[in-house]
């Protein structure tokens, strides 16, 4: 019975396209490993010869004494992210506002802004920190710019598109009351993109947290600037403690940011 | 005074010639001209597409006609506020609110709404409410709060900003929470309301920026039976006891026959109906309204009885 049905099938989706896109797909990965010099075989060679043994090193066990002098580096990281994210923050909301084409209708104007968007947004927070760390001589304060400007771009971008997504009826509203641009703003700008704006803060810092621990390698302070003394030192077991309460600290700020921001929105 | 009187033979709002056609080429309005006097309930029908939506959103200017004009009587020129047909009665009133009122500084003109731009039209619009068929109310904020933005336009910006308003704004709001019965849920979370709610929130906000006209567009549309005919008693309510000019966009026949005193009929951007609805029986109006619609009548341009 079923099968009278089949004349009468539209016929198949052609799957030329999709099969040509896997292909294209592959031929990028593996041409793009070839040029990158990725040996499959080189790497596990290496991990039996090296890798046991520096694991070994670095976990086996590792040094619990400098735990407590592992904290203050791992606390500075996290202030600086802190610090990092707020002032990125701070700019970053009218910067939106200026960016989002449905708010302000001049042309040139949002366009400007979004190009100074996606060129803070380019470049990488360490390339940053190096900027600033010969600007300023090295320490936390180069990083908590590096860490401003990249949280700026990247919460500035997420939110102007917040705001062109908005629910255009209440904009509608405050007009018919006679409402100005500022009360626009204030009342049907800011409750619609509020819970999505402190949500871009919280991942921007949950992102800069681990950022930051990295960024003392180009002496823009926190706990990085460890890492490399003791790879240099070769005292593995030290850095054995400090990944190991970096990664606790990150899965600990991560955990509680996200279930802040999962009730947010 | 006597001068005044004779402009009170004008009507309040007068639409010229108006026409509106979208930058991507869509014709949304094409010459409509019609009067409305004070205190009326003017229903507009017609499908969808038709443009009434445009010819609401013309009146108050949120979006521009391409031509013509749209005049307001006796609007005190000073403040941009209006006086209405009757200016008398507008001006005893304010005459009993306030004993210092001057009525001889009031310098009552006709306006042309089109002409005028940035902080004028903006004290202009103060006397046009709106109602929407989303509500379209700050979900996230008490209804108080909502109620309060009505009177944003009667208060310097940094005010507003931080959402201080003075108490008598807060009187201003209580009093039109209870005009519209729900002076109860003054500090509930404007998103823990009934659809029926919010629209009366909205009703309220109207109230509260002191509107002497209100554009209701398909104000019940997302409402069930029930609570449409609620939220349309409201309106009426206004409009009777408060004599608020109502200009409302609807679906339904029976509303409009109900509510209104008023039809116009818009069809492809054109005014092609307008009656009084007491002046012609009711099944008649029915039959003229398929040349509005270009089709039957159907159920489905019913709400049906009130059970």
């Amino acid at each position: 019975m079923i099968s009278k049905f089949e004349h009468n099938l539209p016929k198949k989706p052609n799957k030329t396209k999709f099969y040509s896109n896997v292909i294209i797909f592959a031929l990028i990965i593996i041409s793009s490993a070839w040029f990158a010099g990725f040996n499959i075989i080189t790497l596990f060679q290496n991990f039996f010869r090296f890798g046991f043994r520096l694991i070994g090193q670095i976990f086996f066990p590792p040094d619990w004494g400098y735990f407590d002098n592992a904290i203050p580096p791992l606390l500075e990281t996290i202030q600086m992210a802190i610090v990092g994210s707020f002032i990125g923050a701070i700019f970053a909301f009218p910067a939106a506002v200026l960016a989002a084409n449905n708010f302000i209708h001049i042309k040139w104007l949002n366009k400007t802004v979004r190009v100074l968007l996606n060129i803070t947004r380019t470049l990488p927070a360490l390339v940053l920190a190096s900027i600033f760390v010969g600007l300023f001589g090295s320490g936390s304060f180069p990083g908590v710019i590096a860490l401003s400007i990249f949280s700026f771009g990247l919460i500035s971008k997420m939110t102007y598109e917040s705001i062109e997504s908005i629910d255009f009826g209440q904009v509608e509203a405050l007009m018919s009351v006679g409402g100005n641009k500022w009360n626009i703003l204030r009342y049907s700008i800011l409750p619609q993109v509020l819970p999505q704006f402190i949500s871009y803060t919280l991942y921007a810092f949950e992102v800069n947290v681990r950022a930051a621990a990295v960024l003392g390698y180009v002496g823009a302070g926190g706990i990085g600037q460890k890492y490399k003394i003791f790879l240099q030192l070769r005292r593995f077991d030290n850095v054995g403690t400090i990944i190991i309460i970096s990664f606790v600290a990150v899965l600990i700020i991560d955990t509680i940011s996200s279930s802040i921001r999962r009730r947010l929105v | 005074m006597v001068a005044i009187i004779l402009r009170g033979a004008k009507k309040m709002i007068k639409f010229q010639n108006v026409s509106k056609t979208y930058p991507n080429g869509t014709i949304a309005l094409t010459d409509i001209s019609v009067e409305i006097k004070e205190g009326e309930f003017v229903a507009i029908l017609g499908l969808s597409g038709a443009g009434k939506s445009t010819l609401l959103r013309t009146l108050n200017q949120i979006i521009d006609c391409t031509e013509g004009n749209i005049l307001f009587n006796n609007v005190d020129i000073n403040t941009y506020e209006m006086y209405g047909d009757d200016p008398s009665k507008e001006i005893e009133k304010r005459k009993a609110a306030d004993p210092d009122f001057d009525s001889s500084l009031l310098n009552l003109q006709e306006v042309d709404i089109t002409t005028i731009k940035g902080k004028d039209l903006r004290k202009m619009r103060s006397n046009i409410g709106m109602i929407f068929q989303n509500f379209n109310i700050i979900k996230r904020m008490s209804v108080l709060q909502n109620v309060l933005t009505g009177r944003v336009s009667y208060n310097p910006t940094w005010r507003t900003i931080l959402g201080l308003f003075p108490e008598a704004d807060k009187q201003i709001a209580y009093k039109a929470l209870d005009k519209v019965d729900i002076l109860e849920k003054t500090y509930h979370r404007a998103s823990d309301l009934s659809g029926g709610q919010m629209q009366r929130v909205a009703i309220a906000r109207s109230l509260a920026q002191n509107a002497k006209i209100l554009l209701a567009d398909e104000p019940v549309a997302s409402l069930d039976p029930i609570t449409t005919f609620e939220v349309m008693e409201f309106i009426k309510k206004i409009n009777v006891e408060d004599g608020i000019t109502v200009i409302s966009n609807l679906h339904h026949v029976d509303l409009a026959l109900r509510y209104a005193t008023r039809i116009v009929g818009v069809r492809d951007g054109k005014l092609v109906y307008d009656i009084q609805i007491k002046d012609r029986p009711n099944k008649l109006i029915i039959d003229d309204l398929e040349k509005v619609y270009g089709r039957p009548i159907g159920q489905d341009d019913f709400v049906g009885d009130e059970e």
